[in-house]
């Protein structure tokens, strides 16, 4: 019984010192400013210039996302900083997307991003980019007509993207996990603005830290093949009319085939296997093995696809186009000494003793040599023949 | 002092509990950094050394069996005293229950720790140890039972969170692991004794075997609770590795709860805070079992009652609580308990057990010619 | 709780009373002051005198007048002797007696004192009646489907239906009584080859060392016994149900039974025992383990909701999509989220309390107002949000999905503090409340078995009893939780596989 009261005693003596010293931290959604999206632009020497989109949660307001602008040498100091220009506290726990000036990727994002790794109400999943022009104004872009935040639409833009799986996953998880491997380097969409909308105009590739070149167009389609499983994306690949003079179904008549002076197809990814192996230790060879399956979603031409041997033509022909790009592109990146491809992670998982260095590696990559193969597949031509 | 101990009936536990309170008691606060500090020793090989440090442990597991089972019910303080004899035995176990009680202390600091780093970063330490500790010492005064059963349902309400650790394999760079056994032996070895902290706790089972029922079984459920936290602390390792790169690894403190950070349910985003919050039920058995185990040696040495012992551990390890302040000081005392683990769950058990088994042999060896003669 | 009750009864040596009958008069009416409504019939013949003795308003009138004196005073040859009147009176319930105390509970328990002068001892013949509702349909634990009788007030009638649900000649019911004033008759029922011994010892002697005077009723019994009356969790059932208290008679449970309480208590039960409702028995297997787990969950949600809400408000962890409207709605609050839940917990304990006290009519246009009127103001004055009035409105539902009202009751207190603790502490402070919970259930015990049992010691064949509902076939065992002497319930079918047309 004693024991009892004892604990009774201890319980009661528990709760008054929590509530009398004041409990933890807290903080109340209303009372929140989320920022939703961060913008960081270089404004000259040891400064950065820092943009926060916020979101509020005022029932008056009519505006509930608002904008601040400063000046600091650190993104906690910008922080602290956008935090006197408003009346709601400043968490970052909901921010979804934070742009880069190219300006500033030239000269190296690392720290920004380390502070956003140390801060544990950050999540793993924010969005990175860079931005063609300057940060600050892309997200003050058109203040007065937003419907939903700029966090909030950049963050469904670039998901949208990723999961029509058109471009590389650009949360800050993976460009860590680039960032930090010795054999890979970083990736991210590069934003602009168009029409008063902004829109992702390509990809940025990363050396360490740096953005070094770019990316655009059809190569962001063979990146993501290389880099990734991949199951689904259109590819737009043309060729001259005469490759394909013998497949062309005769119809007489017909003249709108004249709109297009070559031959386009259109290919549906289905599933692709990418597989690149180290063949040759010494002499750095690489074997770069692709496997497409894929559907023909639309010809410019009239095709004849009755027959397995056309199909088989068509499969060898768009095979021999992509291995071309593709060691174009392999070419590209080894020139700019960027490996978005992973083919260091490949090269050190075959290499016993003690681990390359990132600065090795960069100095063996250019040597390296590479085999390409493509076997296309197309396992299906849509409803009709 | 009695060297052998007879609990009642009713206290007695199954053998077939061992799996979870070695299990539970295993898997603490110390898993979370697992990764990242066999890491550092061992690269992308650490999944393969923690492997074999659970297979060592196993082997030190059947030492310790064949030891506890040269008596009828002995606990490891009785045995000391009998290897011993009273005040050299004495002296020892006092010494171990130092080690015990430190291991409480790091236990709900790291714990602490953690929290304050994830979730409430003004939080006082005092605060949360003061709950925690309370936590323990309301379950430990329930005896036994009662600890046995917290460990059972630790496991059992915990067991999701190894599947939530498959998300990020969604993640992972498989090359990561390759070359396979790129290690040498120094660094491996080196290697094992770095996860002496995570591994720690089962030499517990020198305390409760006097309360198992079927004594002969004990040592193949013990076996079995082993094998499961080795599994899920090479499965823990191997996704740690695949997941992070190189130097990503090396630089996070709690590889387990950053990689936890990935996954995100549809009404739940930051999963890691359910993570942090869930993992004191991981915890609580540690706490219950250390706090049981120091406090029976206590009642056993001293001669008074365990609830007596219970409380002055308790408060001797709030009070310690407020000498620890920095993050460094923390690591300095976590490492320290870490090395005195390696010596005390590890390396002692098994000297002691040949002590024991050549005492015991001698003492037969005499017998039978004392009978032949 | 029991062992401040603990203690011995104090035996005064009992003393017969006097033989002549105005004396006597006066001696009982010494012992019981009870005015006019003890009355005495007197009767001479040959200047012999003859007394009946008895509380008007206990007995039944006609029977007395028609079984009791109207044989006496019809046999005019009848020698008054004690012998001889028990020899012609048509009473079943009939017994010498001569102690004082013994007629004067008589008398308090309905039967009449029939005394000769001059004998060495008295008739005490049993005409009592009692006054009792008729069987109605069970109001605390309504079903869909299932038997409807429900106990009522009467041992007697209680002992009936039991009976008559189980003719089992091992169905054994021994006497005991509790409280040292009002003498309650009590049922100890348990069928003796099931049962567990240890079990209906238990029983037996802890409501034997009860030293108290009154003891309310089955459920006040309960708290009785308990071992541990701090707790909010009952450790014990109790039941209107019939039909519960005889399947749980074949599981080999002991039950208790007390005059003039409409409630059977029974143990030992786990808590999960208060989760079970005899629908899930009457159900087909399936739709039965469905509705189980339904109500666990929900009142797990019930206990986990509020809180949850609490700390997600307190610190956020939620996709922006449902901060955004959980942000908004709560703008407008003048209150932190600690306060706004406690305080519409209040609001609907009061609506519970409120409800149950009225009449039924009244009660339930007492739900529609405060439920749909007040709720509805309260977020347009920006008392609270929305979403908090779903949140609560759920969770007050999920805490009556619960059979047991008690265990009901208890979710819903539990509760509380755990909103206080998310308060403080956010998810950390669930996470205590929920640890402690742990313990704290580990800690209790129903009649000397782990409370957590089935779950905690693991029995993996009880689960199907308690925690899973499986299909009657894979329950041929007994659960094992309750010891059963004899385990089969049925021979377990032979496993015999036909293959495809056979």
């Amino acid at each position: 019984m004693l024991n009892r009261l004892k604990w009774i005693m201890l319980a009661a003596f528990f709760s008054c010192v929590m509530l009398i010293s004041g409990c933890a931290e807290k903080k109340q959604l209303e009372k929140l400013g989320l920022s939703t999206a961060v913008g960081y632009d270089l404004e000259k020497e040891n400064h950065i210039r820092g943009t926060v989109v916020i979101h509020k949660f005022d029932p008056l307001a009519k505006n509930l996302t608002e904008i601040i602008t400063v000046e600091a040498n650190t993104s906690k100091t910008l922080r602290q900083k956008q935090n006197l220009e408003t009346d709601q506290k400043l968490v970052s726990g909901q921010l979804r997307c934070v742009i880069y000036s190219k300006e500033l990727a030239k000269k190296g994002i690392v720290q920004l991003v380390d502070a956003l790794n140390r801060d544990p109400t950050i999540g793993n999943t924010v969005y990175l980019t860079v931005t063609d022009g300057k940060a600050s104004t892309i997200m003050n872009m058109d203040k007065e007509n937003q419907k939903i935040d700029l966090g909030t639409y950049l963050y469904n833009l670039i998901k949208q993207n990723v999961e029509s799986e058109q471009l590389l996953l650009p949360t800050l998880f993976e460009f860590n996990h680039r960032y930090n491997d010795h054999g890979k380097d970083p990736v991210l969409p590069i934003l602009r603005i168009k029409n008063g909308n902004v829109i992702l105009s390509g990809v940025a590739l990363f050396q360490d830290d740096r953005t070094v070149a770019e990316l655009k167009g059809d190569n962001i389609f063979y990146l993501k093949i290389l880099s990734d499983k991949f199951k689904s994306g259109t590819h737009e690949m043309g060729f001259d009319r005469s490759r394909f003079k013998k497949l062309i179904m005769n119809q007489e008549g017909n003249a709108f085939r004249t709109v297009y002076k070559k031959l386009f197809l259109n290919i549906d990814n289905i599933r692709s296997n990418t597989k690149i192996k180290l063949v040759d230790k010494k002499n750095l060879r690489f074997k770069v093995a692709i496997k497409l399956q894929s559907r023909l979603l639309e010809a410019t031409e009239p095709l004849d696809l009755a027959n397995p041997a056309n199909i088989e033509y068509i499969e060898k022909v768009v095979g021999k186009e992509m291995e071309k790009e593709i060691k174009k592109l392999l070419i590209f990146f080894q020139k700019n000494k960027v490996d978005p491809i992973g083919i260091g992670n490949e090269y050190i998982a075959h290499n016993r003793g003690k681990m390359l260095t990132k600065k090795e590696w960069r100095d063996k990559y250019k040597d390296v040599k590479f085999d390409v193969h493509v076997q296309n597949t197309i396992v299906k031509t849509g409803v009709i023949d | 002092m009695k060297v052998n101990l007879h609990p009642k009936e009713s206290l007695l536990f199954n053998a077939f509990q061992l799996i979870f309170i070695i299990h539970s008691v295993q898997v603490g606060v110390g898993v979370v950094g697992l990764p990242k500090i066999v890491f550092l020793e061992t690269k992308h090989d650490a999944w393969i050394v923690v492997f074999f440090a659970g297979v060592l442990t196993s082997v030190i597991l059947w030492f310790m069996i064949v030891m506890l089972r040269q008596y009828d019910s002995a606990d490891f303080y009785g045995i000391h005293v009998d290897v011993f004899g009273k005040w050299l035995g004495n002296f020892l176990s006092f010494g171990y229950i130092i080690y015990l009680i430190a291991c409480f202390f790091v236990i709900f600091m790291n714990y602490t720790e953690i929290v304050q780093v994830w979730i409430f970063p003004k939080l006082p330490t005092w605060q949360l140890a003061f709950i925690l500790i309370l936590l323990a010492v309301y379950a430990v005064h329930g005896g036994i039972r009662v600890i046995v059963g917290v460990s059972f349902l630790s496991v059992i309400g915990t067991l999701w969170i190894i599947l939530v650790l498959f998300v990020p394999l969604r993640y992972a760079d498989f090359t990561h692991i390759y070359p396979i056994m790129n290690v040498d032996i120094k660094h491996m070895l080196k290697g094992i004794q770095r996860t002496s902290l995570s591994i720690m706790g089962f030499e517990l089972i020198m305390f409760v075997y006097p309360f198992v029922k079927e004594k002969h079984r004990a040592l193949l459920y013990v076996q079995i609770g082993n094998l499961f936290t080795t599994f899920t602390y090479t499965l823990v390792t191997f996704i740690s590795i695949v997941f992070f790169a190189e130097d990503g690894l090396s630089k996070v403190i709690w590889p387990v709860i950053s990689m936890l950070k990935i996954v995100r349910l549809p009404n739940l985003e930051r999963f890691e805070f359910i993570a942090v919050s869930f993992w004191m039920l991981v915890i609580l058995p540690n706490l219950c079992l250390y706090l049981w185990a120091s406090s029976k040696g206590f009642s056993r040495i001293i001669k008074r009652t365990q609830k007596m012992g219970i409380w002055i551990i308790a408060i001797v390890a709030f009070g310690a609580s407020f000498f620890v302040k920095a993050r460094y000081q923390m690591n300095m005392v976590t490492d320290l308990v870490a090395k005195a683990g390696f010596y005390a769950a590890f390396c002692y058990p098994v000297v002691l057990s040949i002590i024991v088994y050549l005492k015991k042999w001698l003492a037969r060896r005499k017998k039978s010619h004392v009978k032949s003669a | 709780m029991i062992k401040w009750l603990l203690g011995k009864k104090s035996t005064e040596p009992s003393k017969a009373h006097s033989f002549i009958i105005d004396e006597l008069k006066e001696q009982i009416k010494s012992e019981l002051k009870v005015g006019s409504e003890l009355t005495y019939r007197t009767l001479k013949k040959d200047k012999q005198k003859l007394v009946f003795c008895f509380m008007d308003s206990l007995v039944y009138k006609p029977g007395l007048d028609e079984f009791i004196i109207a044989p006496i005073q019809k046999n005019a040859k009848l020698e008054w002797t004690c012998e001889a009147i028990a020899q012609i009176l048509p009473i079943s319930d009939l017994s010498a007696v001569n102690q004082l105390d013994e007629v004067v509970t008589g008398i308090i328990e309905g039967k009449v004192y029939i005394y000769v002068e001059g004998q060495p001892y008295g008739l005490q013949a049993d005409v009592s009646k009692t006054v009792e509702r008729g069987i109605e349909k069970a109001e605390t634990e309504s079903l869909v489907y299932g038997p409807k009788i429900a106990f009522t007030e009467s041992l007697i009638g209680n002992i009936n239906i039991l009976r008559h649900n189980i003719k089992d000649p091992n169905l054994c019911m021994e006497d005991l009584t509790v409280g040292t004033r009002s003498k309650s008759k009590v049922k100890l029922i348990y069928i003796k080859d099931i049962a567990a011994e240890e079990h209906v010892n238990g029983f037996r002697e802890k409501i034997n060392q009860l030293e108290i005077d009154h003891v309310a009723g089955a459920t006040v019994l309960g708290q009785l016994i308990e071992n541990n009356s701090w707790s909010v969790f009952p450790q014990l059932v109790t039941t209107e149900l019939p039909d519960r208290v005889t399947i749980a008679l074949m599981r080999g449970k002991v039950v208790v039974l007390m005059d003039r309480s409409p409630d059977a208590l029974y143990g030992p039960t786990p808590f999960f025992t208060f989760f079970e409702s005899t629908e899930d028995v009457y159900m087909r297997w399936n739709m039965g383990l469905g509705l189980r787990f339904l109500r666990l969950l929900a009142a797990f949600l019930s206990v986990l909701l509020t809180p949850a809400y609490v700390a997600v408000l307190t610190y956020e962890v939620i996709p922006s999509a449902l901060l955004v409207s959980l942000g908004q709605s709560r703008a407008n609050v003048p209150f932190p989220p600690v306060f706004e839940a406690l305080l519409l917990e209040f609001f609907i304990e009061l609506l519970r309390e409120a409800g149950a006290r009225l009449p039924t009519k009244v009660g339930q246009t007492m739900g529609i107002v405060g439920g749909i009127v007040i709720g509805q103001a309260a977020v347009d004055a920006g008392f609270t949000s929305n979403i908090l009035i779903i949140i609560i409105a759920l969770s007050a539902l999920g805490s009556f999905t619960t059979p047991s009202y008690l265990m009901g009751t208890a979710i819903r207190m539990v509760r509380f503090p755990i909103i206080i603790l998310a308060g403080i502490l956010g998810g950390i402070g669930i996470m205590i409340a929920f640890c402690f919970f742990i313990i704290h259930l580990l800690k209790l015990d129903t009649m000397g078995g782990s409370y957590l049992s089935p779950v905690y010691p693991l029995r993996w064949k009880d689960l199907g009893y308690s925690f899973f509902r499986v299909p009657t076939q894979y329950l041929s065992k007994r659960p094992i939780t309750n010891h059963p002497i004899d385990v089969q319930r049925f021979s377990a079918p032979k496993a015999k596989k036909k293959d495809v047309d056979e």
